[in-house]
């Protein structure tokens, strides 16, 4: 069932929307560009839901974790807490600090936003050639790694903008370490192209078809990267052990302490739906993506879809379960970490799948 | 081929749209309260003596260094990576696409050791 063509019901809508703009003589480069317009709204709304959901859930796990409810009051079990908060952010006044660089101190957030919502271009949502993802370019994950880091310019752009000392240090300590951790991750990233023979995430996706047996987490010779890549992408979204560019207790907020109002949303936004997308690359990388654990049973009519977003809701919960378990590493402890202990780790991780790959594991070699 | 990546070019436009039109819908309803007092760059509550646009520490430059290094050695990898399956195995050329790799990375190796023996790596 998994190889011949399922048709899904975005396959069947496209095509009919596809019918209806040939019948009406739209030129094919205007139903493409509509194609694209419409893919931007499903993703940028996705984006926000998840965000709202995140946000919502992140304050629910840390209360269960501590022993207590998490917010109760707005809505039923607190549901309409964070579109209220939303819905505040944006009627907060905007202050911007005499002695900052207006212009940069507005562009910071924007582009850093703008670029975490860009990587979503290459996500394959679910089974199917023609709808289920906007584009599958050959170069996927390295697109959205390049986009992902593109944020790190935001940041220092931000952090550099508002003249503040507080905001300076924490932009540059973001940007340390997400170029430290960046080494890593491209690292463990390369273990899994190797595997699958290809950069699209589409292809990644279907390599590890067939059975949950396939999945790269299942895979022994995938372990190195997959340890790599778990460190190396919790530091990436910058959460707690490595939220050292927040650091509340010593920082106040980093590199977004002068930013309020719609603008501090916007660093907010980007950073939920960078953890978001951190989370759907791991969902693809290495828990097979939209694929169900047991192809050919019942499992099968869950769309695809659902079981991207459960794999990738499940890893965002277990890194905010990480956040309570674990506390913050130290500025020079985590710098060295990352260039003594997981660059090296790298080196094994290739070394470990690339004798795998050439000695035919995984099929496809000999 | 260039229609292919016509999508990343809308995405970011279609953000920079977003983020205008949010922006204008906040300074639409937003209030705009501001005194003298409230634009001082916040230090700790006292009056910041000095801009905070001054030297830097240089750690942070020897890091984005070697981070440079290690890049451009990930982008040598990715083409790798792609084709070491069809490279590999007896009928094609075995283990040697892995041993060039080796010995290109080992190379690379040596340079982290060698920054490593430096202190460059030392975080005080």
């Amino acid at each position: 069932m998994a190889n011949t063509v399922v048709k899904t019901i975005l396959d069947v809508i496209r095509v009919w929307a596809e019918n209806l703009a040939r019948h009406w003589g739209i030129p094919p480069v205007f139903v493409s560009i509509l194609a694209w317009i419409a893919a931007f709204v499903f993703v940028i709304v996705l984006v926000l839901l998840m965000v709202l959901l995140a946000v919502y859930l992140e304050r629910k796990v840390s209360g269960y974790i501590q022993s207590r409810l998490g917010p109760m009051r707005v809505g039923p079990i607190g549901l309409f807490q964070t579109p209220m908060d939303a819905l505040k952010i944006l009627t907060k006044e905007d202050i911007v600090p005499r002695d900052a660089d207006k212009i940069m101190h507005t562009i910071g957030p924007v582009f850093f936003f703008v670029v975490a919502v860009a990587g979503y271009v290459v996500i394959p949502w679910d089974r199917g050639a023609i709808a289920a993802r906007v584009v599958d370019l050959n170069i996927g994950v390295l697109l959205v790694m390049a986009l992902s880091s593109l944020g790190l310019l935001g940041i220092m752009v931000g952090g550099w903008g508002s003249n503040n000392k507080w905001s300076l240090l924490g932009a540059m300590r973001a940007v340390a370490q997400m170029i430290s951790y960046e080494v890593a991750l491209l690292l463990a990233i390369v273990c899994v192209v190797m595997q699958a023979g290809s950069l699209s995430l589409a292809a990644i996706t279907a390599d590890q078809g067939g059975s949950l047996l396939q999945w790269n987490i299942l895979r022994w010779w995938m372990w190195p990267a997959l340890l790599l890549y778990v460190i190396a992408s919790a530091a990436e979204s910058k959460r707690i052990p490595f939220d050292i560019p927040e650091a509340e207790s010593e920082l106040v907020s980093g590199y977004h302490t002068e930013y309020s109002g719609m603008k501090f949303g916007f660093f907010f936004l980007g950073e939920y739906a960078h953890l978001f997308v951190i989370a759907l690359i791991g969902t693809i990388l290495f828990l097979g993506g939209w694929q169900s654990p047991l192809p050919g049973s019942i499992a099968d009519f869950v769309p695809g879809f659902i079981w991207l977003m459960a794999k990738a809701l499940a890893i965002i919960i277990i890194t905010m379960w990480v956040r309570w378990t674990l506390p913050r590493l130290r500025v020079d402890q985590l710098m060295q970490f990352a260039w003594k202990g997981l660059v090296p780790l790298g080196f094994v991780a290739i070394l470990v799948t690339g004798l795998a790959v050439a000695l035919g594991l995984g099929g496809g070699g000999i | 081929m260039a229609l292919e990546y016509g999508p990343v070019g809308l995405f970011v436009i279609g953000g920079f749209v977003f983020a205008i039109v949010a922006l204008g819908i906040a300074y639409l309803i937003r209030p705009a309260d501001t005194y003298d007092r409230k634009l001082i760059t916040y230090e700790c509550g006292i009056v910041p003596l000095t801009p905070a646009w001054h030297r830097f520490r240089i750690s942070y430059y020897i890091i984005a260094l070697l981070f440079l290094i290690f890049e451009v050695e990930a982008a040598f990898l990715f083409p790798w990576a792609v084709v070491l399956r069809d490279l590999s195995g007896p009928q094609a050329w075995g283990l040697l696409p892995l041993a060039e790799m080796g010995i290109f990375l080992g190379i690379l190796l040596l340079g982290l050791v060698y920054a490593w023996r430096k202190g460059d790596l030392q975080w005080n």
